[in-house]
């Protein structure tokens, strides 16, 4: 298979988003494109980056389950 | 033993036979998942709040009405529904946002909360906030992308439905986002951990 590899294709193989068959050659042939890898690196930086883990108050919690269970309550009666 | 999770296209039913505690494990499977996202989006601690009760009420409304159709899908349809109603929200306030915590302070104020050197807070605080500014400093569509897959962890497909466009330009936010923050980080003395 011969194939002009886009940065589209990198960017969805990087995620296992892609055809078995274009990540297939995109791993056989990375070691001849080392503007791949460079990508690649760029993408697996980026992903690493944490995002702080955030919540809701339980205020707002519990706003939302009191509308849950009313709206539960009157189509039910 | 293992224990079985239920599916959340299973929860949606049981809730609608009337039972509560389906719809309580629903909510508590993706707060923290739906929150962060949009928290990420419009970096706003009280606008994430609003956007993310909302949200859920429009959701309560939409399932009892017998308007889920997604199976399974239920966190991109979520994200989808916070997404739109950010995009609203903002535009009214039509204002830049400011990255605040739980209290509503600045993350750049009150960082001498924890036992640590002022030193160890500062050196702490600036790459937190370096991360955050980096981020926040993204156009509003690569933010977006970026957050929805990164964190959400929603595919390209997904995103693309979402946010209305076609899979190509997410991939394109997302090449851009990756690009701007790359140089963001050259620039900084900062070190990704």
């Amino acid at each position: 298979m011969t194939r002009n590899i886009t940065e589209n294709d990198l960017i969805l193989y990087f995620y296992s988003e892609t055809t078995s068959e274009i990540s297939s050659f995109i791993t056989a042939n990375l070691d001849k494109n080392p503007s791949w890898v460079v990508l690649l690196d760029s993408l697996k930086e980026v992903k690493s980056l944490e995002f702080t883990n955030s919540f809701p108050s339980t205020t707002t919690e519990h706003i939302i389950l009191e509308e849950s269970n009313i709206i539960e309550k009157i189509s039910h009666s | 033993m293992t224990k079985t999770i239920i599916a959340d296209g299973v929860l949606i039913k049981r809730y609608l036979e009337g039972n509560q505690a389906a719809f309580e494990t629903l909510l508590k499977r993706h707060k923290m998942r739906i929150f962060t996202s949009v928290l990420n989006i419009v970096n706003d601690h009280y606008l994430a709040e609003d956007i993310f009760q909302e949200m859920f009420v429009k959701i309560i409304h939409s399932i009892r009405a017998g308007k889920y159709n997604h199976e399974d899908k239920f966190l991109p349809w979520a994200l989808r529904i916070a997404r739109n109603m950010a995009i609203d929200l903002l535009r009214q306030k039509k204002r830049l946002p400011t990255v605040v915590d739980s209290e509503g302070n600045d993350i750049f104020e009150h960082l001498n909360i924890f036992d640590k050197s002022q030193e160890e807070l500062h050196i702490e605080a600036d790459e937190i906030s370096m991360l955050r500014s980096w981020i926040r400093r993204l156009p509003e569509e690569q933010r977006e992308v970026l957050v929805l897959r990164n964190y959400a962890d929603l595919s390209f497909k997904e995103i693309a439905e979402i946010t209305n466009t076609n899979i190509n330009t997410c991939i394109g936010r997302m090449h851009y986002a990756v690009i701007n923050l790359r140089k963001m980080m050259e620039k900084s003395s900062v070190r990704v951990k």
